[in-house]
């Protein structure tokens, strides 16, 4: 009989390995970008003294690494100064949770951690944590903590927990999913209580995503709202040499295996970079949120600031930046802003005005084409109805119900069809007893 | 077209009335036989008459332990006293001791474990218990019973109690809440291996005042569903060692013959056993129905699934309220066919027969098994599914078709019929498989017999892998940390060559992105499934199958079944696991013809050849490469010819069977299938497949027939091969009965080319392939899951009684050269196969058959 030690290798291998590479192998699974050099790796010093950091417990298990990032220097287009994020802006416009001036009164913490893997699970460790801060002279202060080994994370936690107290807001991006349902998972692994619970905490990919997201509609091809495609965009930040997310996992793990804190470095700065881009982006978010339409870069800000004032019930200043849109954007950013423009009229009263941005969507489209694209739909809807009750023009209003009708299927077709055979009625009997709304309109 | 009369009237006398016609048919049937011939059917139509006779109950008080608000709450409920095995489980529970409590049907198990987790959560708020069900359906009929106890008990400050079923169907929004505010999570071992161990952090508050786990339905976690239960166990107790808490377990069972150390195994810890029954019980008849002979030559029955149906049709037409259990979900939808087809209702109007098995989608299942309690639906068949515990109400009687295949689960499955007063009757409808002709011929095997064992091995290397993987991951290992039996610390070193985990400051770090649980699953081979998608009109999703029934069931052109509905099979799109169907009509099912081709790997243990034992890794060859093939014959040119190179007495004891069992390959496929017409039964048509093979590495045990006993057989060379057929068929159906485990447990093939006995429709059906037989060949019986369930080892040690079993059955079987109940129908072996069969039992044995 196969001894037990052989049988158990055969499973194992038959069921398949895992990606990373055993100890002292030459050739990993999966590719890194860095690959080290296992001969060349010293027992030169502890792995905190390697990564130039100090030792948070007694056995180093946990390493701490503090960055300074001067107020001067500069992120991408902007100075480090101006990535902080101004008390006195506007973040009730984006979380109403966060209150504008008492969440801020001590310390806002950026916060962002890099894991084992995105599954979750009590096996998947959060091995780097980062906490950002500004001090009094505008310097951007970055203090990270590092798993040498899967013992440090009791001291780590604790180390956080120290962190935390003295934040007054946690600034994350994604972590209302990730970040913070992830450390509250390892706090109570190690059955403590979080300290995150009471802590006031915004998190940037919501806005982010109303600011910048729906530039992707127009722009299938465009990089989405991930972090590193904000900060290209809006900061003009571009990374170098920067490890990419899906490796660092794997770098880890290697790291575990042969205790080379060379894979680790260029995590170090992936992890300080996010977060410094983040109170960047932040800070800009909330800057444009004051400033209004007019310091927008792109009409498509314009655009999404303008729903957001829309959505906060500051319609005078939604209808203001729907107009510079309008004004500044081309045909996609156009018809969206007209269509929100013309609704806002129409709500306040203002038909006429709401009748104009409703053709202006129509007088967009190319003469020769025959079909409607849903916008010109609305568009031409909402004309035949305009037409027909309120400026009571029932021959227009039967020119729109009749393109309407062409484009139109279903459900809507029939609404359509019974509109025209109302508007050839009342065009028969010289319109007598067009001057109410008849319920299926409004 | 039948109308049924209504639900009501004299249930008792109904019932009565039909065991007396069904008695009263069995005598006109032997008075006939006498007139017209004595001893041409000597053989009872009904075997078998047992009358169970009511029981009355057994009470005892309330045991002191319990709190007093709890039994007010019972005494608003009209419960004044408990029964003696409700009174001992209880005060076990609370006394903190592992029990398990051994009830029939009805018997009121439930409030042996309710009762001491609510009192406990009553007294203590803040203790919590986990109740694990084999099933999702199951647990949902608990929570109702649940709740309507700490509804009673709200009066007395239970309001707050949480109960909450937590599985695959609890949305995501609901499961934060469920985790902070259940005080009672109801759920099934899949969720708490893939959906709660795993996350154990979230359920913090869980584990550290985890004062109870109850599991239900424990006969259940027999096998690979066992193995894989006790080794989630062991996680669930390292979790909650971390977090402080030691759960006692309660268990409930069915009667089996080793609950309690089923128990001790699946838990590890030590049990107590109540195992009689305080609950009064009505009176119950069994009775055994063979199906008569039609063709005594072929050794053909009357199909025992037509026979059920004369037996169903006779309780319906009396108001009578009946489940039937078919074997297979295809005989389950067949059942269902012809019942509807017997029972069609006006148009519109309810149906008041229905189907149920596993793959029909959980609305219809909900909505037919309140129909039944209610009694709208008047007859349901089903598979297996609904032989546990689910609320389906108060029936009078169960029909079997076919014998479940195990003592335990027949009584189970009748005792879904039966109240606690009141007369009831179960009856066994014999299928033409020789276990069931066993157990219809030997009444008192079965009425004597205890059940069988339920066996487990937690060991078994590829599922206690598995969980040591989901192991590591929960927690890290210790280095001086034991799991189960065989050293960790060893398997962790190979995992750790792996790069699943690593060593460091004593403790073993799991160091993979993957979540292991995920690629586990506890019920099949593969976590994969098939869906089932109707394309008729739009495409809807009508049911699912597991990956490893898929090929047979899903083929192309394959007849797909539900509720007697009809759909064929249009494409399989294999990678994306999807069978597209359209609804059609056709006077034929499908059945598929499989291929199974087993080599060795390695053997453990071997004896008989020669004296000498085969030890060694290369054995593989050892069998085969003896072997030179025999080429097929011209089925019309028979060979007679008397080989008399070896006369008989010359033949020495070391020639006989050589047996061993090992590690070996299985691969199965499925090469084509066969039309047959419903209710005749005749094979209308077949078709050729191409379809990717499936195969496992699992444990056998085989007999090779010496060449020397091959060519000393005084018969032809294709006799000779159905010899071998036959003598394997028998084999086959005579392992389960001895191994006392289920017939789909083990595997059977000959030499290389498969006969897969366990195809189809209860009577045994092969392929028609012709078999290239080498001049030694190798019957193997394999354990029909990856790695073994631990069925060889015992089997081997078995062999002697496994031989003298088969040629008892073989020789004691009244056909005149082999029938489906013995050596296979003689349709798919010669007419000499059964004589070609005992003579080589008698080789094997050294035991003359009997003439």
């Amino acid at each position: 009989m196969r001894d037990l030690t052989a049988r158990l290798r055969d499973i194992v291998r038959r069921e398949g390995g895992a990606p990373a590479p055993a100890a002292g192998a030459t050739a990993p699974v999966r590719e890194l970008t860095y690959v080290p050099d296992v001969a060349a790796i010293g027992d030169e010093g502890s792995v905190a003294e390697r990564m130039g950091g100090t030792p948070v417990d007694a056995a180093g298990a946990c390493v701490c690494l503090d960055r300074r990032y001067d107020a001067d220097r500069s992120h991408g287009r902007v100075r480090v100064e101006r990535c902080r994020p101004d008390a006195t802006h506007p973040i009730d416009l984006f979380d109403a949770r966060v209150r504008r001036a008492d969440d801020w009164e001590r310390r806002v913490v950026f916060f962002d951690i890099e894991t084992t893997g995105l599954s979750g699970g009590a096996g998947t460790l959060a091995f780097l944590v980062g906490c950002g801060w500004f001090d009094d002279d505008g310097a951007f202060l970055v203090r990270q903590f590092f798993l040498a080994g899967p013992a440090g994370e009791q001291p780590m936690l604790e180390a956080l927990a120290r962190v935390f107290d003295e934040a007054s807001l946690l600034v994350t991006f994604n972590g209302r999913t990730f970040d913070v349902p992830f450390m509250e998972t390892r706090w109570a692994f190690h059955r403590s209580s979080a300290p995150t619970d009471d802590l006031p905490h915004f998190d940037m990919l919501p806005p982010a995503r109303r600011l910048w997201g729906q530039r992707d509609l127009a722009r299938p091809d465009s990089e989405g709202c991930s972090l590193t495609a904000l900060e290209r965009r809006v900061l003009g930040f571009h990374r170098h040499d920067d490890v990419p997310g899906f490796e660092i996992p794997a770098r880890y793990f290697q790291f575990l295996r042969t205790g080379e804190t060379r894979l680790i470095d260029g995590i170090l700065e992936h992890n300080r970079h996010d977060l410094l881009s983040l109170a960047a982006v932040m800070s800009h978010a909330l800057w444009l949120a004051r400033e209004g339409p007019a310091a927008c870069r792109e009409p498509a800000e314009q655009l999404a600031l303008g729903q957001i004032y829309e959505r906060a019930s500051r319609l005078d200043e939604a209808a203001g930046a729907y107009e510079t849109a309008i004004a500044m954007g081309d045909a996609d950013i156009k018809r969206p802003a007209l269509a929100r423009l013309a609704r806002l009229h129409r709500r306040a009263g203002r038909y006429d005005e709401a009748a104009r941005a409703w053709q202006a969507i129509l007088d967009l489209a190319p003469r020769s084409r025959r079909t409607l694209t849903p916008f010109e739909r609305q568009a031409a809807e909402a004309l035949a109805i305009h037409h027909e009750h309120r400026a009571r023009d029932l021959e227009r209003a039967r020119g729109y119900a009749e393109a309407l009708g062409a484009a139109t299927m279903g459900r809507a077709r029939v609404e359509t069809e019974r509109r025209l055979q109302r508007l050839a009625r009342k065009l028969k009997t010289g319109g007598a007893q067009t001057g109410r709304l008849t319920l299926e309109d409004e | 077209m039948v109308t049924l009369p209504a639900l009501t009237g004299d249930k008792d006398q109904s019932l009565q009335a039909v065991l007396s016609r069904l008695q009263a048919e069995h005598e006109a049937a032997l008075a006939a036989a006498d007139e017209l011939a004595r001893g041409a059917s000597a053989e009872a139509h009904v075997t078998a008459v047992r009358r169970l006779p009511a029981v009355p109950a057994d009470y005892a008080p309330f045991p002191a332990s319990l709190d007093d608000r709890l039994r007010r709450a019972l005494a608003a409920r009209g419960i004044e006293q408990l029964y003696t095995h409700q009174a001992a489980a209880v005060d076990h529970a609370l006394a903190g001791r592992n029990v398990v409590v051994v009830t029939p049907t009805a018997s009121g198990k439930t409030l042996c474990y309710n009762l001491p987790v609510l009192g406990s959560i009553l007294q203590d708020a803040s203790s919590r218990a986990l109740y694990l069900f084999p099933t999702k359906a199951l647990a949902q009929d608990q929570l109702a019973e649940l709740h309507h106890l700490v509804q009673l008990a709200g009066t007395e400050g239970a309001d707050d109690i949480g109960v909450f079923t937590y599985d695959g169907d609890t949305p995501q929004d609901a499961r934060r809440a469920i985790r902070t505010r259940a005080h009672v999570v109801l759920s099934n071992p899949d969720m708490l291996h893939a959906g709660i161990l795993p996350h154990h952090p979230r359920w913090a508050k869980l584990f550290e005042n985890l004062r109870f786990v109850v599991i239900d339905e424990l006969h259940a976690y027999r096998g690979v569903f066992g193995s894989h239960l006790a080794n989630i166990i062991r996680r669930l107790r390292r979790v909650c060692r971390h977090y402080g808490s030691d759960p006692v377990f309660i268990c409930s069972s069915a009667t089996i013959a080793n609950p309690r150390e089923l128990a001790e195994r699946l838990i590890g810890d030590r049990f107590e056993l109540v195992d009689r029954s305080g609950a009064p019980r009505g009176e119950k008849y069994f009775l055994f129905v063979n199906p008569p002979i039609v063709n005594r030559e072929l050794g053909i029955r009357r199909s025992y699934l037509a026979e059920a149906r004369r037996v169903a049709i006779e309780f319906l037409q009396r108001g009578l309220q009946l489940i039937v259990f078919a074997q297979s979900r295809l005989s389950t939808e067949i059942l269902t066919t012809y019942l509807k087809d017997a029972f069609q209702g006006p148009p519109g109007a309810a149906d008041v027969i229905r189907g149920y098995r596993g793959g029909y989608l959980p609305l219809r299942r909900r909505e037919i098994e309140r129909d039944l309690r209610e009694g709208v639906v008047r007859c349901v068949v089903s598979t297996n599914a609904l032989e546990l515990g689910i609320d389906i109400g108060a029936l009078d009687v169960a029909v079997m078709a076919g014998y479940p295949g195990t003592i335990a689960s027949t009584w189970q499955r009748a005792g879904r019929a039966g109240r606690r007063s009141g007369r009831s009757a179960a009856v066994l409808v014999a299928s033409s498989a020789p276990i069931d002709q066993f157990v219809v011929r030997n009444p008192d095997f079965f009425f004597e017999a205890s059940a069988e064992h339920a066996l487990v091995n937690p060991d078994n290397l590829h599922i206690l892998l598995a969980h040591v993987k989901c192991a590591a991951f929960e927690l890290p290992f210790r280095q001086d940390e034991v799991f189960g039996t065989i050293d960790v610390q060893e398997i962790l070193a190979i995992l750790s060559e792996e790069g699943f985990v690593h060593l460091a400051g004593g403790q073993w770090q799991w160091t993979q992105e993957s979540y292991p649980a995920d690629a586990v699953s506890l019920r099949s081979i593969s976590s994969d499934n098939f869906v089932v998608v109707d394309a008729t009109k739009g495409e809807r999703v009508i049911g699912e199958t597991d990956f490893s029934s898929g090929p047979s069931t899903l083929h192309e052109k394959a007849i797909y079944i539900v509720e007697g509905q009809l759909f064929q099979v249009e494409t399989l799109d294999y990678e994306g696991r999807k069978a597209y169907v359209r609804a059609v009509e056709c006077d034929y099912y499908t059945d598929a013809i499989t291929y199974t081709k087993v080599t060795m790997l390695e053997t453990f243990a071997a004896s008989g050849s020669e004296g000498a034992a085969v030890v060694g890794d290369q054995a593989g060859t050892a069998a085969l490469a003896a072997g030179i093939e025999m080429p097929d014959e011209e089925p019309a040119v028979r060979e007679y010819a008397l080989s008399t190179d070896v006369a008989p007495g010359e033949l020495s004891p070391a020639t006989r069977a050589e047996r061993a069992h090992g590690e070996v390959h299985v691969v199965s496929r499925v090469v084509g299938f066969k039309k047959i017409k419903f209710y005749t039964n005749e094979n209308v048509g077949s078709g050729e497949l191409e379809l990717p093979e499936q195969e496992m590495h699992t444990t056998a045990y085989w007999l090779t027939i010496p060449a020397s006993v091959m060519t000393a057989m005084p018969f032809g060379t294709a006799d000779r091969r159905d010899g071998v057929i036959g003598l394997a068929h028998a084999m086959r159906n005579v392992a389960p009965l001895l191994l006392m485990c289920d017939g789909h447990d083990v595997g059977m093939a000959i030499d290389g080319l498969g006969v897969d006995g366990a195809n189809g429709l209860g009577g045994t059906r092969r392929g028609e392939q012709p078999l290239e037989l080498s001049a030694a060949p190798t019957i193997f019986l394999y354990d029909s899951y990856p790695g073994g369930i631990g069925f060889s080892e015992p089997l081997y040690g078995m062999h002697e009684a496994l031989l003298e079993r088969t040629l008892g059955l073989i020789a004691g079987c009244p056909c005149e050269s082999g029938c489906p109940s013995c050596v296979g129908p003689e349709g798919a072996t010669g007419p000499l196969a059964k004589a070609a069969a005992l003579h080589l039992l008698s080789e094997l044995t050294g035991v003359s058959a009997p003439a």
